[in-house]
């Protein structure tokens, strides 16, 4: 009955951002913006909950359904499921009062990745959005006051009724009708209601037992970024920054491989311990070591670093790794090592800089769950808007962390779902070839990523639960800059 | 015929209460099995709790009645209130059963929905279940006691018997598949609980093979279970969905315990002079031999091609969320938790078999004195 489980072994411990588990999405059907949020439950199996924005009355109405994905497991072939996999689509409920808001649920069965299917019906036509999201332990909620009550004074019944029910049992139930209750016996069920009493108390400690037990092995699957290794090296001209995978169910092949994010295997965000410093980095895979990733380390100003690795499974399933470095060059080993070449698209704060951003309706202080507007112009240094470029095939890019190191998004114009996930979805199939796929090239993402021609870039509203103090990095690119910039903002409580 | 008239009538409401609440939880796990998605008030919930109702409705008229109008006293004081100990036992049940709902509610929010039958919200209601139809059976055996000469009595008591019998062995479902049935944990589990079973309700009943009859309403039922429940198209509506299912999927086989029980009925009269711990001993073996002979072999047939039909459902057992893939007719040798983690099966040796051999001695000298209890039954 279990077999399934294997595949639970398989995604327990990734996942895509950290410390916020909802997914935001932003697209195009009938030529018309549609937005969805989905809010996975942080069990598994558990209810996600989905609400899409079409902005207008136009649609008529929309169907969801969840498909399960796997990718190739090396370890587990047989194991299987994508669209043939995949129960009835369901209609979404219009939310009332309002005109484009769309709701439902979809229960999320398995650990891994998951794809929501979206089918958009307008003037009996239908077009298609997928979703990727992750569906992953994340939390134990825990009971609240009332519930304990109720359940304390339920179990208080049942122990003390169980104790009467056994102490009459002996004492009365055997008796002819009419006929008196023998004056010893009457004596000897207080030592039967003694010892019942006690038996019961055992029963009831291990049944704490057994459920602290559950809530042990429960807790083990809750999410914990993959192992991994970092290491620096030097070979006299460059210093290199060396990731390695040591995760044991991804040595194992219990781990689908790594597919390429817009044609980068890696984003890797290295943030400095006074936040001084952001570099989004595209570390590339060693050709003789699949488990080892390497990217050159630009001239930045030593100190602690905090790494943040995106990655995209080839089951779809999206994580981020993190880790951290302290960045000495007189402590860096010096090897004799063949020079690296830098990923074009990599980028870091600078120093001389001749553009910058500006967050439109920007607030210091946002309230819990409120939507955050990101929406940013690049300018001159005067102030005047400059055209706005792709970059990474897309119009701009977000990493937003919290100062405890608690939350970690990365987002896009997109929204924060794994645009390589999307097109693997979007293929309809699941990729059976070992190695490296290459979704999310520049052929396969710039038309539909990058909308955005003139100096503005929209990220889908996000917003965030836990209180404190967020910085946010976005990065565009205006007139061959690439422009990374930090923005301060806070989150209160209502 | 006249008989039959001569008792309550809620006597048979209560029978087909309890046989509603055990009907509807092999329908809720065959629900689960085969469509996947439920909700508080799902086609099979309702079942089962209208059971629960019926017979709390049952034995509260009884409290309501034996406290404020009966002048003889005919049942046991519990808390001010009379009525028969059943009553005390089935209301009990019923608070177990509406305690396991916030319990098993707050269980889906905190560790996720229903991935195993064995959790202990789940025991709570099972525990409550049990109760609601162990009250049942004990109000019919306390008639059965005090008017000895109404065979009605005997046959109802002997129905309400193996309706505990099928409830323990739904709780033993996930040890029972035929996968396992080479396992230490199914022969050890199968044989202490049937074990205990057979004998402490074997002997409140005069007739000699009664135990063989209990065996058999409990044969009778699982396998009608088997028989219908794929009869209804179901389609499961979660994913991922690993096999093409378009019927409710069958319960396991059920344990073919006509063997152990006959063996009790006919053992009984040859030993029945000896101390009540060498019978055990001897009921013992008898017992654990012929399940472990029994349901090795049967496993094996289960488990080939020639049990994929109709009868024996082979093949439409099988959940749709279980990938398909090497272990398909296999032994199982290993299992996961539901959280991942692989747990090694026993296997079964000489020594395993006297271990299993030893428990279950245990379990049936209880089941003797739970038994002669129960014989002496009046209110």
């Amino acid at each position: 009955m279990n077999i399934i489980v294997f595949i639970i072994l398989l995604l327990n411990s990734i996942y895509s951002d950290i410390g916020h588990y909802n997914f935001t999405y932003e697209g195009q059907a009938f030529n018309q913006t549609i937005r969805g949020l989905v809010k996975p439950p942080g069990v598994v199996p558990g209810i996600a909950n989905i609400t899409i924005n079409t902005f207008n009355q136009s649609i008529d109405s929309i169907k969801i359904q969840p498909v399960k994905w796997h990718g190739k497991i090396s370890s587990h072939p047989h194991i299987k499921a994508g669209p043939q996999g995949a129960p009835p689509s369901e209609l979404m409920r219009k939310i009332e009062d309002t005109e484009s808001f769309f709701e439902g649920e979809l229960w999320l069965m398995d650990f891994g990745a998951y794809n929501i299917n979206i089918e958009l019906f307008k003037n009996n036509q239908s077009e298609i959005i997928n979703i990727p999201i992750n569906s992953i332990a994340t939390e134990i909620k825990p009971m609240t006051f009332q519930v304990s009550l109720i359940l304390f004074c339920l179990m208080l019944l049942l122990l003390f009724g169980a104790t009467n029910i056994i102490t009459i049992a002996y004492r009365e139930s055997t008796i002819p009708y009419n006929q008196k209750i023998n004056p010893e016996k009457i004596t000897a069920s207080k030592l039967v209601r003694l010892c019942s009493f006690i038996i019961l108390l055992f029963i009831l400690y291990a049944g704490n037992k057994w459920w602290n037990d559950t809530e042990i092995a429960y807790r083990e699957n809750l999410y914990v970024p993959m192992e991994n290794n970092v290491k620096l090296i030097a070979n006299g001209e460059q210093n290199i920054l060396q990731i390695f995978f040591t995760d044991e169910l991804w040595l194992s092949g219990m781990i689908p491989d790594l597919m390429p994010d817009h044609g980068k295997i890696m984003h890797l965000y290295l943030i400095h311990e006074n936040y001084s410093q952001l570099c989004h980095l595209h570390p590339k895979r060693n050709k003789k070591n699949k488990n080892l990733f390497e990217v050159v380390l630009p001239d930045i100003e030593q100190g602690i670093y905090y790494l943040y690795m995106d990655i995209t499974l080839e089951s779809g399933f999206s994580s981020t790794l993190t880790n951290k470095i302290n960045y000495v060059k007189s402590n860096i080993k010096q090897l004799e090592y063949n020079n690296l070449n830098s990923d074009q698209d990599d980028s870091y704060i600078s120093n001389n800089f001749k553009h910058q951003l500006d967050w439109l309706n920007k607030k210091n202080i946002f309230n819990i769950n409120e939507n955050i507007d990101l929406t940013f112009q690049t300018q001159t240094l005067d102030g005047k808007p400059s055209k706005i470029e792709p970059y990474i095939q897309m119009g701009g890019h977000g990493a937003i962390l919290k100062n405890d190191h608690s939350v970690f998004i990365h987002i896009h114009p997109i929204g924060t779902i794994s645009m390589a996930s999307q097109e693997l979805y979007n293929q309809n199939d699941e990729i059976e070839n070992t190695g490296i796929c290459y979704f999310g090239t520049t052929g396969d993402s710039l038309k539909t990523y990058f909308k955005n021609q003139n100096s503005i870039v929209n990220f889908p509203p996000i917003s965030l639960d836990k209180p404190g103090q967020y910085m946010m990095w976005v990065q565009a690119k205006s007139e061959g800059e690439i422009i990374t910039q930090k923005f301060d903002f806070e989150i209160v409580h209502d | 015929m006249k008989q039959l008239k001569e008792i309550p009538f809620y006597y048979y409401i209560l029978l087909l209460a309890t046989t509603a609440i055990a009907v509807g939880v092999e329908w809720d796990i065959s629900w689960h099995s085969s469509i996947g998605r439920d909700k508080l008030l799902s086609p099979p919930h309702v079942v089962v709790y209208i059971g629960g109702i019926i017979c709390g409705l049952i034995c509260s008229f009884i409290v309501f009645q034996q406290t404020f109008f009966l002048k003889t006293n005919k049942g046991v004081k519990f808390w001010g209130f009379k009525a028969p100990l059943a009553c005390w036992i089935c209301i009990w049940g019923m608070i177990a059963m509406l305690t396991s709902a916030p319990f098993d509610d707050w269980w889906h929010n905190a560790y996720g929905l229903d991935v195993q039958i064995i959790s202990p919200p789940h025991i709570v209601l099972a525990t409550g279940i049990f109760s609601v139809i162990l009250g049942s059976c004990l109000l019919i055996l306390a008639q059965k006691n005090n008017f000895p000469e109404k065979n009605i009595y005997e046959i109802l008591y002997l129905y309400a018997a193996s309706l505990i019998l099928i409830q323990l062995s739904i709780v033993l479902t996930e040890y029972s598949f035929a996968n396992k049935q080479h396992s230490y944990e199914f022969y050890k589990f199968s044989s202490i609980v049937y074990g205990f079973l057979i004998i402490a309700f074997k002997f409140p009943s005069k007739y000699k093979y009664s135990a063989t009859f209990i065996a058999t309403f409990y044969m009778l039922h699982r396998m009608l279970v088997v028989w219908i429940l794929p009869l209804f198209k179901a389609e499961p509506m979660l994913a991922p969905i690993y096999r093409d299912i378009d019927y409710f999927v069958a319960p396991y086989f059920p344990v073919i315990l006509i063997v152990p029980a006959l063996i009790v009925d006919i053992l009984h009269e040859k030993i029945k002079s000896l101390h009540k711990a060498y019978q055990s001993i001897i009921m013992s073996i008898c017992v654990c031999a012929s399940i472990f002979i029994v349901q090795w072999y049967f496993s094996i047939f289960l488990l080939s091609g020639y049990a994929e039909n109709w009868f024996f459902r082979s093949g439409q057992n099988i959940p749709y969320f279980i990938p398909i893939g090497p272990w398909e007719g296999e032994f199982f040798e290993f299992d996961f938790t539901p959280y991942g983690r692989k747990i090694t099966l026993g296997v079964m040796s000489p020594l395993n078999f006297l271990f299993i051999c030893l428990y279950t001695t245990i379990s049936i000298y209880i089941a003797y004195g739970f038994s002669n209890w129960l014989k002496k039954i009046k209110r």
